[in-house]
Formats: structure tokens, sequence, C-alpha cells
């Protein structure tokens, strides 16, 4: 980051720099304007055209997202993902952070732990999904088997429309651990060890060096954290699509918006309207994603 | 510092923003994450030629997997200058790749299409009139049941060469039968003998229950609707008759299943698959399709065999006819439409048939497939044929399927009186068809 802004005084130099510079990121670059961009642009053209089975786009106008705000279904789906959000960022983002805070001190089998905690990143969604579902069995399922043991009754987990979101939260908190923890690891540890020290000399304890000092000088990569495990959490779709079945009692208090493009996109060809869904989250996003950059003053404190 | 982690922020939330959207656009990056596709390929016959086609085949079932190939190396063995390969898509996943691939113009040259879905492709001008190859002696369609055929014609053009039919039959497991000493189910069992054997089989201290009542149509209350003389749209397909006094009755016996506790409920079925609670013994009889025969087969201890479908105002089965089609595109297409023309023929029908796995659609080549099988009697399968009715079409292709999905598990799970939900589908069909 130093020598992006250290001034380079001989043009020609400067020339080649910035040649490298691009050709460097030349292959993200044009992987990005190819795959996304690209998809991005169509997705909002196609938004506002009638685009049934393989059939060219028929310009409609709003009409998709006249249907859009009328649609029940979208509603109840927008409230299964932000409750989604609700259960799992906090407790997600919690849980990594004080995962990252134990696993940065000094303990011993430190490295085993820490890739325990990031199995679940490595691992395929589907796999994970599965097992998970095998676990929440309500009959046969570790899970109960373990709950029953101790007294406590059997709970369907996947079958009860009440609990089946929590179940896949669950989930989704247990997947995300990992990768957080791994990103927050090495924001405390860009913490200078000198602070620590000297609020040692003034006679600190271990919270208020937590509190004084870890979260504030944490808090950039905290702010990361949170907006990305937002984003992931609103966009939440393959454990939905492995662990539920639409014939499934539960499964309309589960049907994630992202789920409803995807059903409407590609199991009812229905690509015009599927991309007004998706333009919606969109929108969504960039709005969350906009409060949380005005709130980032409030809270979050770089130290340069 | 700060501008660096502002800047990294900024980009991370617009591309994770944004490369969502992405699979929506083209449909390209396919975005399921579902569990990998095993494909595994039957390699071509090393005579290297000149000029060598090479044809790429798909189709969903693993189990089939053997039999298409043998199929395809049937077809090399004539064909030398032709190189045939096969691979397998799970079915979760086979509409969704299908769909990007024909939209990306990048479609198989030859896929196994489905009833409900051949309109959709028909209609987007991307398979291949066949009507040349039904005409021709080899396979010709008057060799295959008319409403097989029927099904793939759109607008006159004929899109698909039938390739075998999948039958609905009542499975049993013979293992429960006798321990709660009821008889056998015959061939001309009716709804009330299904019912009275499936109180019996209950035994709720095993966790044994009588029958799967799962909420689904085509292995389940689609065959129930016609036994009762019922339909789920009228003759023209223009008007969808869900709430005909018939279809309604048909569908009350179906969830009077769930209801007295002789199935698993859907949160049930939510946990174990109506598949799972039959292998494992957990449920005595399962309504299914022929194509599960190779599956239940694999099973370890489960003693079962297949009985007709049970009557009620008339004998009625689902018999839906699934068929080869080509891709319009195809690089290949005199070569493509040779190879469905031999997949067509008696000969690789047969072949189809002495591999057990699926009831080829050629006439008369039923019996081999029965006879493949040594400790289970498959006839009452193929009988299904006589009174076979295609897919009524309400299922995965249009949006109508989304009103069953919002409705039916309320029904099935006693939370909304059935003949509400009835008249619920009929009305939210009928406005989006009319």
């Amino acid at each position: 980051m130093e020598t992006a802004k250290k001034k380079v005084k001989i043009g020609k130099r400067k020339r080649t720099t910035y040649l490298y510079g691009y050709l460097f990121i030349a292959p993200t670059v044009i992987g990005v304007m190819v795959l996304n961009l690209w998809s991005v642009i169509q997705s909002f053209y196609y938004s506002f055209n009638e685009v049934k089975g393989f059939a060219a786009p028929k310009f409609i106008g709003l009409a998709n997202y006249a249907r859009l705000f009328g649609d029940a279904e979208i509603w109840r789906s927008i409230g299964n993902t932000f409750l989604y959000s609700l259960i799992t960022v906090p407790l997600g983002v919690l849980l990594s952070l004080v995962v990252a805070v134990l696993l940065n001190a000094k303990i011993k089998g430190k490295g085993v732990f820490r890739c325990i905690y990031f199995l679940p990143v490595v691992s395929a969604p589907a796999a994970v999904a599965l097992v998970w579902k095998w676990l929440y069995n309500k009959d046969y399922g570790l899970i109960n088997e373990m709950l029953s043991a101790i007294g406590i009754g059997r709970i369907d987990w996947l079958g009860k429309p009440s609990m089946a979101l929590i179940s896949v939260a669950i989930v989704g908190i247990w997947t995300m651990v990992g990768y957080n923890m791994v990103i927050l690891i090495a924001g405390l540890q860009d913490i200078p060890k000198g602070l620590y020290e000297a609020a040692e000399i003034d006679g600190a304890g271990p919270f208020a060096k937590f509190f004084k000092i870890t979260l504030p000088m944490v808090s950039p990569t905290l702010f990361f954290v949170s907006v990305t495990t937002i984003i992931s959490s609103l966009q939440v779709f393959d454990l939905i699509y492995m662990m539920m079945k639409p014939s499934s009692p539960a499964f309309k208090s589960v049907e994630s918006i992202v789920y409803l493009f995807y059903r409407y996109t590609f199991t009812s060809y229905n690509k015009g309207y599927g991309s007004a869904i998706v333009v919606l989250l969109f929108v969504i996003i960039l709005f969350i994603t906009f409060i949380q950059m005005k709130l980032q003053k409030k809270w979050v404190h770089y130290n340069d | 510092m700060k501008m660096y982690k502002k800047v990294i922020a900024a980009l991370m939330t617009g591309t994770m923003a944004v490369s969502l959207a992405a699979c929506g656009g083209t449909g390209n990056t396919g975005s399921t994450s579902a569990a990998s596709a095993s494909s595994s390929k039957a390699s071509a016959s090393d005579k290297s030629s000149g000029e060598k086609a090479n044809l790429k085949m798909i189709f969903w079932d693993s189990n089939q997997e053997p039999g298409l190939v043998a199929m395809a190396e049937g077809f090399m063995k004539q064909n030398p200058d032709i190189n045939v390969s096969v691979e397998t898509i799970p079915w979760d996943e086979y509409w969704t790749k299908l769909q990007a691939a024909a939209t990306g113009g990048d479609m198989p040259d030859v896929v196994v299409m489905h009833p409900d879905q051949v309109k959709n492709y028909a209609e987007g001008n991307m398979l291949m009139d066949l009507s040349d190859v039904l005409a021709g002696d080899t396979a010709n369609a008057s060799h295959f049941p008319d409403y097989v055929v029927n099904d793939f014609t759109i607008d006159g053009k004929q899109y698909g060469v039938p390739k075998d039919l999948g039958i609905i039959g009542l499975f049993y497991n013979k293992d429960l039968f006798d321990k709660a000493g009821v008889a056998y189910p015959t061939n001309d069992w009716t709804w009330d003998d299904l019912m009275s054997a499936a109180e019996k089989l209950t035994n709720k201290d095993n966790d044994v229950y009588g029958f799967a009542a799962p909420n689904e149509g085509q292995n389940f209350y689609w065959n129930l609707i016609w036994q009762n003389g019922g339909d789920v749209f009228n003759k023209d397909k223009s008007v969808c008759t869900f709430d005909s006094p018939e279809t309604i009755e048909a569908m009350k016996y179906a969830v009077s299943f769930v209801e007295k506790g002789y199935s698993p409920t859907p949160a049930d079925f939510a946990n174990l698959t109506q598949d799972e609670y039959f292998e494992s013994g957990k449920c005595a009889m399962i309504t299914t399709g022929s194509w599960m025969l190779t599956e239940y087969l694999a099973v370890e201890g489960l003693n079962f065999d297949i009985a007709e479908m049970p009557m009620q105002k008339v004998k009625a089965t689902e018999c839906s006819g699934m068929a080869f089609s080509v891709a319009a595109n195809t690089k290949y297409p005199e070569a493509a439409k040779k190879l469905v023309e031999y997949l067509g023929s008696e000969e690789a029908q047969l072949i189809e048939a002495k591999s057990g796995v699926a009831i080829p659609a050629y006439e008369n080549t039923a019996q081999p497939w029965v006879d493949s099988f040594t400790t289970i009697n498959a006839a009452p399968l193929v009988a299904g044929a006589e009174y076979g009715h295609t897919s009524p079409g309400l299922t995965t292709s249009n949006e109508a399927s989304a009103i069953l999905d919002d409705i039916m598990p309320q029904v099935f799970s006693l939370e909304m009186p059935v003949e509400e939900g009835c008249k619920a589908i009929a009305e939210g069909v009928n406005a989006l068809i009319q």
C-alpha cells in the first residue's frame, strides 16, 4: 500500500510501472468484466423484458417490477432472508471474533484448532449440507440422540416450520466462522505488541486490554468481516437447496430470495421475472452496505 | 491504511453483490452448488479415421448408464466413423445445466428429453425435427405407443424418438406383509383393499407405516385422480379441473393415509424420503415408478415385489415415455440422426430391455425386460402401459408447479382442508393459463 502512494519521478519509468501494474491486474479485471459485469448488465436488461423459455427478450417496461411488489411470495422470502441474516450475522461475527482472539493467544495446539475451525470453509457446501441433514434427522440423527440422552425431547429440526430456518442458520454460522476467523486473526496480528506492553505497565487487566486496545484496533477488519458476512447471508442459497425440499411443509418458512430467483429463472423458465428479483436483492444489498459505510465513522478506528 | 481497507471493502462489496446477479444473465455460469456431477464416459473405439464425428449424449439416471453405454457401443460397432460419449448429469441439475448449455449454444448433440420439458425446447427452436426418422423403417412411429410419440410432437413436428416408459406400480415389502399376516396385494385391488391393508400393516410400536403417501404427483396422487375418473386438465388442456368432485375425492383419499396415521407425515418425509422409508423397511407399501427397481434391488435385505396400481372407478396409472432428442445446432446433424434412429431401433431397445434398467418403448420388447429380473415379477408394471396416462404437464417447467408447491404441503400436513386446497389450485392454475 505504501508503494502505491510513492511518487515516481521519471515520466518514462512511471509509464512502464503503470503498464506493468495494469498487466498484472488484467487477468482479474478481464475476468470480472466478462463473467460478472456483462451478466450484470444483461440481468438489468432482462428485468425490463419478458424472457420466457428460449424466446428472445420482449420489452415490457416495469411489468416485472409491478408484479414483484404485489407478490406475497417475494415479501415472505425477503422476510425469511432477513431473519436468516439477523440470526447468522451477529452470532457468527461474534463467535468468529471470540475464536480469533482465543486462537491468537499463546495456547498449545493452536495450529490444530485453527485447522479444525477452518475445515468447514474448505469442505464442499453440498457435503456439509448432507452431513448436517443426517445430524438433524428427527428419528436417527446424532443431535436428537444426544438431546434425548440428556432428557430433552427430540426436536424436528427440518420438518417443523418454526424450527427449519434456525436449523439452516446454525449450519450457516458453523460454515462462516472459519473464514471470518482467519481474516480477524490477520487483523489481530497487525496490532503492535507495544500497545499491550504499555497497557500492562499501566496495570490494565485482560478485559480492559480487549475493550480498549484489541477491539478498536481490529475494528477495520471487523467492519470488513461484517460487510461481507451480511452480503453473503442475504445471498443464502446452497444450504437451503441441499437441505430442504419444496414438498416439505417447512419449506415456505425457509425459502430465501435467491432460491426464489433460482426457481423462477431455472425451473420455471421465466428469466425476466427472475432477473427482476435479483435486481431487487442487488438494490437491498447496495442500500444496506451504503448505510454500513456511513455508520462506520461511529465505530471503526483507523490508526493512521 | 485507511484508504486501502476502504477500497478493498468497497470492491468486495461490489463483486459479491454483482457476482450473484451474474448467473441471472447469461445462465452460462449456472450457480447451483449441488453435488458435483458424476460423469463417466464411454470411451470411444480407437480406430482413427480422418473426419470422425464426435457425439455427446446426456441422461440423468446413473442406474441406467451401463444400459445406455451398451446401446452407444452397439451403434459405434456399426458406425466406426462416429464416436459417442455418454454422460450422466443427476436429475436435480440436469435441466438447469441443459437450459444453460442450450442458451449458450453449447447443447449436447443428443439429450434424453422429458415430456414436461420438450415444449420449452421445441418452441425455443433448440431441437431438430425428427419427423423423417420416425417415418423411416428402423424407428418408425408405429412401433411406439401413440401417446409417447404425441407427447413429443409440438405443432405437427416430432422432436423425440421414444426411449422408454416409466410406469407406476404398487411396490410392497413381503417381509412386513408376512409379519403382519396380511395377504400380498393382487392386481385387482381396490382403494378399500389398499386402505385396510395399510391399516393392518401400520405398527407404531415397531415404527412401521402401512403405506407411503407423500406429497408427490407423478408417483402418487395423479394416479389416484385418474383412478377416480378425474383429471388435472380438461380434454384440450384449456381448463384446470383440480376442483372437480372426482379430483377432490381422490385427494381426500390420498391425504386420509396421513390423517389416519398409516403414512409418515410431510414433516417426516422432510427427514427421510419415501424411498428411504421403503428401503429401510419402515414402510410396507409405496407407489413408485419402474425406474426405482434397480435401486431397490440393490438394497440388501429388502424383500419386495410389485402389483398393479389399485383401482377405484377405473384402472389407471401414470405411464410417461422419455425420448431421445437432437440439438438443433449440432455439428453433426446426419450422424446424430443416425444415432437416434439406431437408439429407437428394435435392436437397441432390446439391449435396453436386457440391461433391466428401463421398460423399452418399442413394441413387444418389454418381455426381455421382465425376464431380466429373477427375484421379482415386473410384469404388473408393463401391464400398466395399457391403461396409462401421460404426465399432466404440471410439474417443473411452468409456474403452475409453484402453485402446487405452495398449497400441497399444507394439504398433506392437514393444515388446509383438501377441498379448499384443490379449489385454490384450480383457481391459481386457471388464472395462469387463461
